[in-house]
């Protein structure tokens, strides 16, 4: 952009050769502007000299007596200070307005006691808040930090429930575990299912915890985390105090957990019916057979933890996925109605499962068979489901029976 | 010691203070300040025994201060009574009558006390100190009478018994003041105003109650901000600013009601 001259008259020049018509313009408005500001300080000076004038035109007038004897000096002092009561200040300053001598101490006295007086702390300070100015800051101020503290509330009540639920993360990420390609990373990026490191990256004191966790119930985490709310406080999803809810067994506990979870669910998605059915009728197995759902995920999840911490995977090694983890997933999958990525994911981790078939034997083989030509037809998880389910079996019974 | 005397020790500081501020050479201060010190002495320390707790200790030592410093100045220079338009002019023009022809300071120490005195008053106070010289030839001829002074001693500024030369010279004074007040005012505007005009202005029938006489002289005659002037005559930022627009207000009106709205709006 050209260099804009300095003058005003070589502005305009400039400016009119240019096609910079709004520039030109807010010039000139900015012009005007400034002589309509200097025009009205003029007329304001103007207007306080006429005022100076006509109040010494008034004051030169008759000269009033001054009314009674001059001030004590203790009076003096009480007036200046604020302390006589109204009835004696009247007299005082009809006084002062008649002698000039009191007039002139008191005026000095006056200057005097406010520099003194302004040079304590306290006075200053209250000088201080009793400026408007001061006032109008100290309320934005007060409103900001209001806003922080709420802020800083929330953050850490959405902190305390993330701490609080941070064990069970690692199970959200194990859900599919094993190579997964890009595609698949994708997909279950977008289902908000967050995929493990590579075993590499791993720590070793964490991958302890992780093989730990792979054990226990694959759940979404928005169910997780509302399935820990009510208990976390020590209340029961009524809103009671569960003064028995930590000696209570941890199948009734995990019990009520679900159907608190469910109870939400229901509010936010609005889960079919068969589901719940479903879903009830494997915690009624799960309550008769206590023993065997251990290994299901429908076990407590405590109970499925001390279980796998007994035995924990050896370090620098991934958690591999079993037969067993492949079928809880596909159960959980279809008891959580989940999307056709997770069901495309299953089924590349069943391909790998085929793949490292050494220890599989010829009924398991065929099962994944079985189970992938399902999960290999274009259909929609709600009708995969009664078929996968189907070829499952009861959870109990499952096949890594 | 005394209690007396300590309390008037402790406020030694507060004393020598004034007393700078009240004459600026260092000798001349120190001098009144012992001079305030004897004169709370004086009588068994019987101006500070008449101290009754209305106010602070500190304050009442310092009016008495102010006090004993202006009679300390009417003992070392004498007292000569001002012209009357310097009586009505008041303020600056009366600290600088006192200084420049009763206590002989230079024009330029004169000036800088009553800038120091009154923020703000500096270049006002400097054409007044010219100003002053101008008019009174005899400024700074008297030279200090030692005289016996006290409270008592000092005489009402206005006599109440007054000769009929006195009336005249008053008259006389009063044209003059009328003379000066139109120099000081419309000097630059208009040229010189006249005198019979002023005195018509000022003689119309405007009538101020004591607390609006102290406002205007606060505000436009001593320049003191006008949220001050309001804290010293017990109103709010907010009462005084509408008090004096009121008043002013009603100035105007009583003088466009005397027949002077023409005569007003020419030299306003």
């Amino acid at each position: 952009m050209p260099g804009w001259p300095r003058s005003c008259a070589c502005s305009y020049e400039f400016a009119a050769t240019h096609p910079q018509a709004e520039t030109v313009q807010l010039w000139r408005h900015e012009e005007q502007t400034t002589k309509n500001a200097m025009a009205e300080t003029i007329e304001l000076a103007k207007k306080r000299e006429a005022e100076r004038r006509l109040a010494l035109l008034a004051l030169a007038g008759e000269q009033p007596e001054p009314s009674g004897s001059c001030l004590d000096p203790e009076e003096l002092a009480a007036l200046i200070e604020g302390r006589l009561a109204p009835e004696q200040v009247e007299p005082c300053l009809a006084h002062l307005a008649g002698c000039e001598h009191c007039y002139a101490l008191w005026l000095q006295l006056d200057r005097d006691w406010r520099e003194q007086s302004g040079k304590s702390g306290r006075n200053r300070l209250r000088r201080l808040i009793s400026r408007p100015r001061f006032l109008t800051a100290a309320g934005s101020l007060l409103a900001a930090a209001a806003s922080i503290a709420v802020f800083l509330n929330i953050t850490t009540q959405a902190d305390r429930q993330a701490l609080t639920h941070l064990p069970k993360q690692p199970v959200q990420e194990q859900v599919l575990g094993g190579p997964v390609t890009e595609s698949s990373d994708k997909t279950v990026a977008e289902q908000g299912i967050a995929l493990p490191p590579p075993a590499a990256a791993i720590h070793p004191s964490e991958q302890s915890r992780t093989t730990e966790q792979a054990a226990m119930p694959a759940t979404p985490p928005a169910e997780s985390s509302k399935k820990e709310a009510p208990f976390r406080n020590g209340r029961n999803e009524s809103g009671a105090l569960d003064a028995a809810g930590p000696a209570q067994p941890p199948d009734m506990a995990a019990k009520r957990e679900r159907r608190a979870a469910r109870a939400a669910a229901e509010i936010d998605e609005s889960v079919p019916a068969n589901a719940d059915m479903m879903a009830d009728k494997k915690e009624q197995e799960a309550m008769r057979l206590p023993e065997k759902s251990a290994a299901t995920p429908k076990t407590a999840p405590q109970k499925a933890l001390r279980a796998t911490t007994e035995t924990p995977a050896p370090a620098g090694e991934a958690a591999p996925l079993t037969l067993a983890d492949w079928y809880n997933r596909i159960r959980a999958g279809c008891q959580d109605q989940r999307g056709p990525e997770y069901f495309a994911a299953l089924s590349h981790q069943g391909q790998q499962l085929l793949r490292q078939s050494a220890a599989l034997n010829q009924q398991e083989q065929r099962q994944i068979e079985r189970l992938l030509a399902v999960l290999g037809n274009q259909h929609s998880a709600g009708q995969q489901c009664p078929a996968l389910l189907d070829i499952l079996g009861p959870a109990a019974q499952g096949p890594e029976q | 010691m005394n209690p007396w005397q300590q309390q008037s020790l402790t406020h030694w500081e507060m004393i020598n203070r004034l007393a700078g501020r009240r004459f600026h050479q260092v000798e001349l201060a120190e001098e009144a300040a012992l001079f305030v010190m004897d004169g709370l002495a004086q009588d068994d320390w019987s101006r500070l025994r008449a101290f009754t707790g209305r106010s602070t200790l500190a304050t009442y030592i310092g009016a008495l201060t102010l006090r004993l410093l202006e009679d300390f100045a009417r003992a070392r220079f004498g007292r000569i009574k001002p012209p009357l338009w310097v009586r009505r002019l008041g303020g600056i023009w009366l600290t600088l009558f006192r200084l420049l022809c009763l206590e002989r300071f230079s024009p330029d120490e004169a000036i800088a006390l009553v800038g120091d005195r009154h923020p703000g008053q500096a270049k006002a106070a400097e054409e007044a100190a010219y100003r002053l010289l101008g008019e009174i030839a005899s400024c700074g001829e008297h030279r200090g009478e030692q005289t016996e002074l006290n409270e008592e001693t000092i005489p009402p500024d206005s006599a109440t018994e007054c000769s009929e030369q006195e009336q005249r010279l008053e008259q006389e004074e009063r044209r003059h003041l009328f003379t000066i007040l139109g120099r000081i005012l419309f000097d630059e505007a208009a040229g010189e105003a006249d005198p019979r005009l002023l005195e018509r202005i000022a003689a119309a029938s405007i009538r101020l109650e004591p607390k609006e006489r102290l406002l205007l002289k606060l505000c436009y005659r001593d320049g003191v901000a006008v949220a001050e002037a309001g804290r010293m005559l017990g109103w709010n930022r907010y009462q005084v600013h509408g008090r004096l627009h009121r008043l002013l207000e009603r100035l105007r009106q009583d003088l466009a009601n005397a027949g002077l709205a023409e005569e007003l709006r020419l030299l306003l």
